[in-house]
């Protein structure tokens, strides 16, 4: 791990617009080479801002970054080895496909014979062969999407960026392109930052994610780390679906805290350092199971709501901790609306969680 | 230290050592010194390094020092703070000694007295500056700008830099340089000393202010004729745009495009022209004139001549150009408002007065203040048909030509001209910006506009009519008074005043042209045909760079390429005198100054035109050809230029035919040698010899007519490439 090479790296940056207008807030992080990093978060958190900066479009007001090593914080986007593929994909109108793809070479004063190879290559490898003559509004979205991206693929650079590349694409596209980018870049081994706000989207390609919020860093790491153990009430919701409870802490014993949810039953849980008043339980919907007795419960309550989505349930629980959002595949033997249930919980999807 | 800075100063090296420094005496083209040999050793033509040894200019001798100071950053990378300061030394130090050189020391030796209590009479004299100076002043700007560039302005890019440079010492020098001419010559006294009680004397001159007219005896000072009239111009022509807006949008009329069409006349219209037409239909001789004297036995009067001529070729001349406001307002009003309004038990009258007319009040304002600038500015109409009703457009004209000769009094009237205007154009932007209620949205807006109430439809329609028909007479005048012999005493058909005006033949020596106007008009297109490229390509750098780039100073910088909108022509003409008579900038009577003044008059089009285009484009074209790895100059040639083709078209030909209608700046640049369309048909107008004039203008008429239609037909073909998806 400790050999691994850094490919971009943020160290303290920040970018203020019109002298108060904060968009990205003393953020920090690496990323490692030949992986693909996912910047998530709602829209105005400072993602995009981010990748425009990796690209050189904009400067940080403070800090340094460095792409493999070498200060670039100054440096304009012309002389990166950096490219970028652009949520609206940003084709020359006016250039045929093989222009368009061409086009960073012919910038860069690369020999006529390599550009025609290296840009039949790049079509090749992304399935469009053959359509190097048709102008880009000849094109279907998801050709348009294959154009853009082996333009910026064609220069090899040392750093690829994707800003929100899917949003044009209708949903069944969405999943085939992504696993296409995915795939690209393992073949490849590219390094990529990838940006989104679709959380699904970044569990999906991602090898880690940096969920941001309010121009910071909320939480980074892999996207079983992020599920799982969420740092705080912002992740847990952000990412998947998340029940929030107050709940009391009885006792610590070493990283482990026991908890009380009102039945006899206790939950034990690493406690992460968190303090009782600023603490509450993360639950996703699948992780509790509905129980028709007291038996291995932690807590009771009454079915508000029943909804049936073909492959589960959806349960609005009533209790005295609020209401629970549950997600039962459970379909053939549902609980109906006003009984009493009992709450069971998973091992898994259950977390403390800063306020 | 890198190539571009090299060329830079090689060309600035070239401007030093073997350009004539000083400006020619037969003109920019003149290349005669070229042949002459000893060039070097004649005052007038000898580069600068022979004026210094020569001709005792010894303050021309620090500048090779700042040419070659940046050769200190030689080797080293641009982010060297050695690199970037001497750029930066040697731009600041160079540019300095230039303008200080050129300022203070002119035709007859010190310009300030101050210098010459200090340093004793100086009997050396200078001219104006010529290649020599121009090629050596470029490179102090480019180094200047560079060294920004490498200090982290704009991310370090050079082109940009050096482009906000360029375009501001272009505005400074032929905008705000001529205009703080009108400045000081309305603060100094006859004698040329500097007087601020000189300038109240004038400035408060009944002349100017005097209200006699009111309380009986005599006239009305020029500020208030002015105000007047361009009040009720204004108000006029915003009723008038807007009842034809209100029938090209909501009644159900078909022919909107036609009804478009026909505002491209006042664009294509020297400004006098419609004047011309309203003489020969209600002038002392004019054909309605005779018709109600001979009908009612009235005595034909010259009443055309004063407010109530000026006023109505004003308002027929700028109605199309406030239709063309409204109808973009009256268009905005989103309909589902409307329809939101009737379906709540609203009539059509009352949703008119409660919902669409306040949210077009701004709109109205916006067209009124745009009639109020237009007619302030005029010059032709009011030259024409003013008489007695002097407005303070003919009368700056007057005081500098002709007997008077007043500069002061000139500018001081320029003074409150430009306060008009200005105050008006400040208005427009600051207080109608933040106003603006149009509300087309990025929803689809299916709703259909409610038609008009069937109370005032009528009146609407009649007013509308006869306003399109009156029009269409004055221009069918224009056309049929060009055949007649003399108008009103002898109508028989004749072709004589197009055979004076353009009479032309072959003989044995080739093609001559022995009419009257051909002087005029080849001049008139060819000043027109160098101008409007000049123009294009400066309007549009100014509108990428208002649009695609975010610097410190860009409202200012906005607001200075937008002032010359509201500068009207005479203040320009006057300040361009004024400032460009003598040293160091010295241009009076060359072809020169007239280019200049186009290119300053009409960059506005040439902005407005480019902002509109370059707002559609995405600007993740430019970042996408960034990140490419093309600098910004490679995109904005690769990207921006062949994108914006439709605009550069546009740009070029509203520049030649502005530049070839134009008559308030033009008619005090004109010379023997360079005169213009306009202007000699004006002086064909102070002789009465109104058929030629007539046949003239409908000559530039018909000729411009077909530029805008060959316009019209390259933008629309090439419109079909520029889909865009979002």
């Amino acid at each position: 791990m400790t050999t691994k090479k850094i490919a971009v790296r943020f160290e303290k940056v920040s970018k203020i617009f019109d002298k108060d207008v904060v968009a990205v807030d003393n953020v920090s992080f690496s990323i490692e080479a030949g992986s693909l990093v996912t910047l998530l978060g709602p829209s105005g958190c400072g993602k995009t801002t981010i990748l425009r900066m990796v690209a050189g479009l904009e400067f940080p007001s403070k800090g340094k970054i460095f792409i493999e090593n070498e200060d670039v914080s100054l440096l304009p986007a012309t002389k990166r080895d950096v490219s970028m593929v652009f949520q609206s994909y940003a084709l020359f109108p006016h250039m045929n496909v093989a222009q368009n793809v061409a086009y960073g070479l012919k910038a860069s004063s690369v020999p006529k014979d390599e550009i025609d190879s290296r840009t039949e290559e790049v079509l090749k490898l992304v399935g469009l062969t053959g359509f190097d003559k048709r102008l880009p509004s000849e094109l279907s979205g998801g050709q348009q999407q294959r154009v853009a991206v082996s333009r910026a693929l064609v220069l090899k650079p040392q750093v690829l960026l994707f800003d929100e590349p899917l949003s044009n694409l209708d949903a069944k596209l969405r999943r085939q392109v992504r696993e296409e980018i995915r795939d690209i870049q393992q073949q490849l081994h590219l390094s990529v930052i990838y940006v989104t706000h679709d959380q699904e989207e970044a569990l999906a390609v991602s090898d880690r994610v940096i969920v941001m919020r309010n121009a910071s860093i909320a939480q980074s790491g892999t996207p079983f780390e992020l599920y799982e153990t969420p740092n705080d009430v912002f992740v847990a919701d952000f990412i998947g679906d998340a029940n929030l409870l107050d709940i009391n802490i009885l006792s610590i014993k070493g990283d482990l805290a026991e908890i009380s949810l009102g039945n006899n039953k206790k939950l034990t849980l690493p406690h992460k350092g968190l303090v009782q008043n600023k603490i509450k339980l993360a639950v996703r919907p699948e992780s509790i199971f509905l129980l028709d007795q007291d038996k291995d419960a932690y807590l009771q309550g009454t079915v508000a709501k029943i909804s049936y989505l073909g492959s589960h349930l959806e349960y609005l629980i009533n209790t005295k901790l609020g209401q629970l959002f549950v997600k039962d595949k459970n379909v053939l033997r549902p609980f109906s609306a006003g009984s009493d249930v009992w709450i069971g919980l998973a091992k898994h999807g259950v977390s403390l969680v800063s306020l | 230290m890198n190539r571009v800075v090299l060329r830079w100063m090689l060309l600035g090296l070239v401007g030093y050592l073997l350009l004539p420094w000083y400006v020619l005496e037969d003109g920019f083209w003149g290349f005669s010194w070229l042949f002459s040999g000893g060039f070097i050793f004649d005052g007038g033509y000898a580069p600068a390094w022979a004026q210094v040894l020569f001709f005792e200019k010894s303050w021309l001798a620090p500048l090779p020092l700042f040419l070659l100071l940046p050769l200190a950053g030689y080797k080293r990378s641009s982010s060297d703070p050695i690199f970037s300061s001497s750029l930066l030394i040697a731009g600041v130090g160079g540019l300095g000694c230039l303008v200080i050189q050129g300022l203070s020391i002119g035709i007859d030796g010190w310009e300030f007295s101050f210098l010459n209590d200090l340093f004793g009479p100086l009997s050396i004299r200078q001219f104006g500056m010529g290649y020599g100076a121009v090629a050596v002043a470029l490179p102090f700007l480019f180094f200047l700008t560079q060294g920004i560039a490498a200090r982290g302005a704009i991310r370090g890019d050079v082109f940009v830099v050096g482009s906000i440079g360029l375009i501001m010492a272009l505005i400074v020098t032929f905008i705000f340089f001529p205009l703080s001419h009108i400045l000081v010559s309305a603060l100094e006294n006859e004698g040329g000393i500097f007087s601020l009680w000189s300038f109240f004397d004038r400035f408060a001159s009944q002349g100017i202010w005097g209200l006699k007219c009111l309380y009986g005896g005599g006239r009305c000072g020029v500020a208030w004729n002015s105000l007047l009239l361009a009040l009720l111009v204004g108000v006029s022509t915003t009723f008038l745009g807007f009842l034809f807006a209100l029938v090209a949008t909501r009644s159900g009329f078909k022919r909107v495009r036609l009804l478009k069409s026909l505002a491209v006349l006042p664009i294509i219209t020297p400004p006098f022209v419609i004047s011309l037409s309203l003489i020969l239909l209600f002038g002392l001789s004019g054909t309605v004139t005779l018709f109600i004297s001979d009908l009612l036995g009235i005595t034909p009067s010259r009443w055309l001549y004063g407010l109530p001529g000026i006023w109505l070729a004003q308002v027929l001349a700028y109605t199309p150009i406030a239709f063309l406001v409204m109808i973009g307002v009256v268009e905005g009003v989103s309909p589902s408002l409307e329809e939101a309004a009737m379906t709540l038990r609203a009539g059509k009258w009352k949703t008119f007065i409660d919902i669409s007319f306040p949210l077009m009040r701004p709109g109205l304002a916006n067209a009124f203040l745009i009639g109020f600038i237009e007619s302030m500015a005029d010059f032709g109409n009011p030259m024409v048909l003013g008489g007695n009703y002097d407005v303070l457009s003919t009368e700056i004209f007057f005081s500098i030509v002709g007997s008077q000769n007043d500069q002061g009094r000139a500018a001081t009237l320029a003074i409150v001209l430009l306060f008009f205007t200005l105050s008006a154009f400040y208005l427009q932007r600051r207080w109608l910006g933040k106003k603006s209620y149009v509300t087309v949205t990025g929803k689809g807006d299916s709703g259909v506009h409610p038609p008009l109430p069937t109370a005032i439809k009528p009146i609407i329609y009649s007013i509308t009519l006869f306003w399109l028909l009156f029009t269409l007479v004055v221009y069918f005048m224009i056309l049929f008074g060009s055949f007649v012999e003399t108008w009103g005493l002898d109508n028989s058909l004749t072709f004589k005043h197009y055979v004076t005006a353009f009479s032309a033949g072959l003989d044995q020596r080739g093609i001559y042209f022995d009419g009257s106007a051909w002087n005029s008009f080849f001049t008139t297109i060819s000043i027109a045909t160098i101008a409007a490229p000049l123009t294009a390509a400066i309007g549009l750098l100014t509108a990428y760079l208002l649009v695609r780039q975010k610097f410190r100073g860009l409202a200012i910088f906005e607001f200075g390429t937008m002032l010359s909108f509201a500068i009207p022509g005479t203040v320009i003409g006057i300040s361009y005198i004024l400032a460009f008579n003598v040293p160091p900038i010295e241009l009076t009577a060359t072809g020169s100054i007239l280019v200049l003044c186009f290119i300053f008059r009409n960059m506005p089009v040439g902005v407005r035109a480019g902002v509109a285009a370059m707002s559609q484009l995405d600007k993740n074209l430019d970042e996408a050809s960034l990140t490419l790895g093309g600098n910004s100059w490679y995109s904005f040639r690769n990207i921006i230029l062949p994108l914006l083709r439709p605009a550069i078209v546009a740009a070029l030909v509203y520049s030649f035919v502005r530049a070839i209608t134009a008559i308030s700046a033009v008619i005090f640049l004109v010379s023997s040698e360079y005169d213009m369309a306009t202007s000699y048909i004006i002086g064909r107008v102070e002789n009465n010899d109104y058929g030629l004039a007539i046949a003239y203008s409908t000559v530039l008429i018909i000729f411009m007519l077909l530029a805008v239609l060959a316009l019209q037909f390259i933008v629309g073909k090439r419109n079909l490439g520029r889909r865009l998806r979002r």
